[in-house]
């Protein structure tokens, strides 16, 4: 193997009342990918902000070319030509493509403006490279979410990076985005880039990387060569505990009625023709790749979106006209996939979040009762095994899964029968996620009806009863969750398989 | 073949049509209305020239609102500050019996002081600038009061009323003259400088600014200097105009200033909006002032239209931008 770039030695972070890391060590050689698997909070990102000279480490050294360096902004990690790509996009929306990438660095002219001229020649030049046809006077709020990935990585290679750090760079990509920007990654790795690769995704191990580190609990656990390790012996790293890869929904218990019917649901260019149905006790998955409009379909039920043409029938209730008041007047619950922006209010407690959809119901006239509201909260949040009593602790405090249980909670408060989940968890840590799979067949089993949206694969097939895929709008096949695999979704859902599948 | 070519001179004379900013034909529109309901005497030289004048000290209150805006803040503190430096130069110049070089000069300094003063608050706490800037407004206020001593100051000195009142070639006004520069410089910061950028960048993405190595304080900090410095500006004119301050004439502006940025389409969300169209904007309000003066219509009534043209341009603007 090559030469050490870049080693990190004991690395210790505190923040008020945590230790996000105790104690890490890492190292990175020259031209690697080398990934570093963790779950939500394990410390990963906290450490690369280290690298990147965001956060001051309390201890520990940073070693980069065989000096110890101490970064105190990110303007001298810069310096050391190392970069980082966020998870949260950092362009800035209103510049141009070419502002955002040299945006703190502006090539000037003599005479102290900015040379417009060369910094346009420069990001072409760039962007040729990465080999993609983005225009460089566009601006970035016209580029999607794929394109503006591309020029993140432009920004981070246009200071000469030789130490590159990812972090989650694929989750918001479809399949085909995700294989543009590994080709990309293999031909910088090529030139001479080291990089390191944060992701939660285990599948992307095997495809890209050279070694991985696996961190716990702000420790590191080991370093493996990629093809000295399996997914198996990854996962156990991670959790600490083997993960049981068989079905988590047991008994069958879907009922004869229906909790949803749609026919012939159609709306402009992002639905054509969808015919589907849950039955009360029943999970239905719905897969398919970003973009296919699975979100749409669940924002058209709900009544989020406007249709052109179909109906939507709910408990048997054929609704004449869709909008997200009649459906929570119907029992229909929505988790929307962005839970911090469209799912809570962030900046509220966790007893007003809750209530907030069930004031009607609670409170006959108007008038708020705080017994009940809180009475109410309370017994939810156990239910759900909120992991905190103090119903006036704010939501945006919490972590993920119970942010989650918190919006799971404020519909079940509405009394919800049908249950959209979309994205359910997503940004959820391995055993949050488990906790909400077990809720979701709990939920089944007491005769709801739920519809879950999802891009974890093992997901979909561990827990749904039936799986719709999707492709380009339209429901594609109908598969049963039993004896589905993972090649058969996302050969529907990609398009390779023709003929449509159908539960026998 | 004749058919043919024509085609792409025709293509090209429809994206020249729609390159022209949608502020520049409701100002042409405005025109045609205007001229319409107000007959001959609106659309003179004279009138046009005066409603140029008109123009040429809120134009200038208007950038220092846009630099606010730009940069996700807004300064409610201009106005005030514009009577304030008006005060003190009328005030040094007919109270202390100064020349009125030096006095028109403290009086911008005084001006530049209060953006100071904003400044330094706003980038070094995070309070929303709305707050600062209302409580600025009024010290702002009750200084120029003291200054004053709660009158009208006259300084109806030749020299002193120069600036605001003559014309270059017995035609331009020296206060437009003032304005264009001024115009011409804050359009190449904006567009040519680090400076520039920057506050684009920071009213787009404060986080992501800083995540870029951007001293986003630092650059706040300029920008309400910059626009205390513009008000002050706008204060001594008004001043030099008029041969008199009171505490009271700089009043308002501030709200004219965001009016006229964002009716030349400068988003409130911060990171949108030109120097030019800013302009366009301003040129857009004093136009519908003048007209419905001429009109006949008592000021009472004026503001009900004034207040619609706001909202309806601001509307327009983003159903517009909605829509692509």
């Amino acid at each position: 193997m090559g030469q050490k770039v870049l080693s990190l030695q004991d690395i210790v972070k505190e923040f008020p009342g945590v230790r996000a890391l105790d104690g890490v060590s890492f190292d990175l050689e020259k031209g690697e990918v080398h990934i570093l698997l963790g779950e939500n909070g394990a410390g990963k990102s906290t450490l690369m902000k280290i690298l990147a000279g965001v956060y001051q480490p309390l201890d520990g050294k940073i070693i980069i070319n065989e000096e110890e360096v101490h970064f105190s902004n990110p303007s001298q990690a810069l310096q050391k030509h190392i970069s980082i790509i966020y998870q949260e996009f950092n362009l800035i929306p209103n510049l141009t493509v070419a502002q955002n990438i040299f945006l703190g660095r502006e090539p000037m002219q003599k005479n102290g403006f900015i040379d417009r001229e060369k910094m346009h020649e420069e990001a072409r030049k760039i962007l040729e490279f990465l080999n993609v046809a983005i225009p460089v006077q566009a601006e970035v709020s016209e580029l999607g979410v794929a394109q503006q990935q591309l020029v993140e990585v432009a920004k981070a290679l246009s200071v000469n990076a030789e130490i590159l750090i990812m972090d989650e760079p694929t989750s918001t990509l479809s399949e085909s985005e995700i294989e543009g920007l590994f080709r990309i990654i293999r031909n910088l790795q090529a030139n001479g880039v080291s990089i390191i690769y944060i992701s939660h995704r285990l599948q992307e191990v095997k495809k890209i990387g050279t070694r991985v580190t696996v961190i716990r609990d702000g420790k590191t656990i080991g370093t493996r060569s990629v093809q000295d390790t399996d997914l198996d012996e990854l996962i156990s790293m991670m959790v600490g505990r083997k993960i049981t890869k068989e079905r988590i929904r047991g008994k069958n218990t879907v009922r004869e009625q229906d909790a949803l019917k749609v026919s012939n649901l159609c709306q402009s260019k992002k639905l054509k023709d969808i015919s589907m149905h849950v039955k009360r006790g029943e999970i239905v998955g719905i897969a398919g790749l970003v973009g296919s409009g699975r979100t749409e379909l669940a924002n058209a039920i709900f009544g989020i979106t406007p249709i052109d043409k179909g109906e939507v029938e709910i408990f048997g209730k054929n609704l004449k006209s869709l909008s997200p008041a009649q459906s929570i007047r119907n029992h229909v619950g929505f988790m929307p996939e962005n839970r911090k922006e469209d799912g809570l209010a962030l900046e509220m407690s966790i007893v007003h979040n809750v209530v907030q959809a069930s004031m009607k119901l609670l409170f006959k006239w108007g008038y708020i009762h705080e017994k009940i509201e809180y009475a109410a909260a309370k017994k939810l949040c156990a239910e759900l095994k909120v992991n905190t009593g103090d119903m006036d602790r704010i939501t945006q405090n919490l972590s993920g899964g119970n942010q989650q249980k918190v919006v799971l909670a404020k519909w079940l408060c509405t009394q919800s029968e049908l249950l959209i989940f979309d994205e359910p968890t997503r940004g959820i840590d391995v055993g949050a996620k488990e906790e909400i799979h077990q809720l979701m067949v709990k939920l089944a089993e007491s005769g709801k009806g739920i519809i879950m949206i999802s891009s974890d694969l093992p997901e979909v097939l561990t827990l749904s009863d039936r799986i719709y895929i999707m492709r380009e709008g339209e429901i594609v096949a109908e598969l049963p969750g039993e004896g589905t695999t993972q090649e058969d979704v996302i050969g529907y859902a990609a398009g390779r398989k023709e003929s449509d599948g159908q539960v026998q | 073949m004749d058919r043919f070519s024509n085609t792409p001179s025709t293509a090209r004379a429809l994206v020249l049509l729609k390159s022209v900013p949608a502020n520049i034909y409701a100002m042409l529109l405005l025109f045609a209305l205007l001229g319409y309901l107000c007959g001959p005497r609106f659309l003179t030289l004279q009138n046009f020239l005066n409603i140029v004048e008109q123009c040429a000290i809120l134009s200038i209150i208007s950038v220092g609102s846009l630099l606010a805006i730009l940069s996700r803040g807004i300064d409610l503190s201009l106005g005030a500050t514009m009577s304030l430096s008006g005060v003190v130069a009328a005030q040094l110049v007919t109270g202390a019996g100064w020349p009125v070089v030096p006095a028109m000069l403290i009086g911008v300094l005084v001006g530049i002081c209060i953006g100071i003063f904003n400044g330094l608050i706003i980038s070094r706490t995070t309070i929303d600038p709305f707050i600062i800037t209302l409580g600025s407004m009024n010290i702002t206020f009750s200084l120029a009061l003291i200054a004053s001593k709660g009158i009208t100051v006259s300084a109806n000195v030749p020299m002193f009323r120069f600036l605001g009142g003559e014309y270059f070639a017995e035609i331009i006004p020296y206060s437009v003259l003032i304005a264009l520069l001024i115009y011409a410089v804050f359009n190449i910061i904006t567009k040519r400088t680090r400076l520039g950028t920057y506050i684009y960048a920071v009213g787009g993405n404060e986080v992501s600014a800083a995540l870029t190595g951007i001293n986003v304080s630092r650059i706040k900090f300029r920008v309400y200097a910059l626009s205390g410095l513009l008000a002050a500006i706008a204060g001594v004119l008004l001043a030099s105009r008029l041969g008199s301050a009171n505490p009271g004439q700089g009043g308002g502006y501030e709200f004219y200033g965001i009016a006229a940025a964002v009716v030349g389409g400068a988003s409130m969300n911060g990171g949108r909006g030109t120097v030019w169209k800013t302009l366009a904007g301003t040129f857009i309000i004093s136009t519908l002032r003048n007209g419905l003066n001429m009109m006949g219509l008592p000021v009472s009534l004026q503001l009900i239209f004034l207040g619609l043209i706001i909202i309806g341009a601001v509307t327009v603007d983003t159903m517009s931008r909605r829509g692509s």
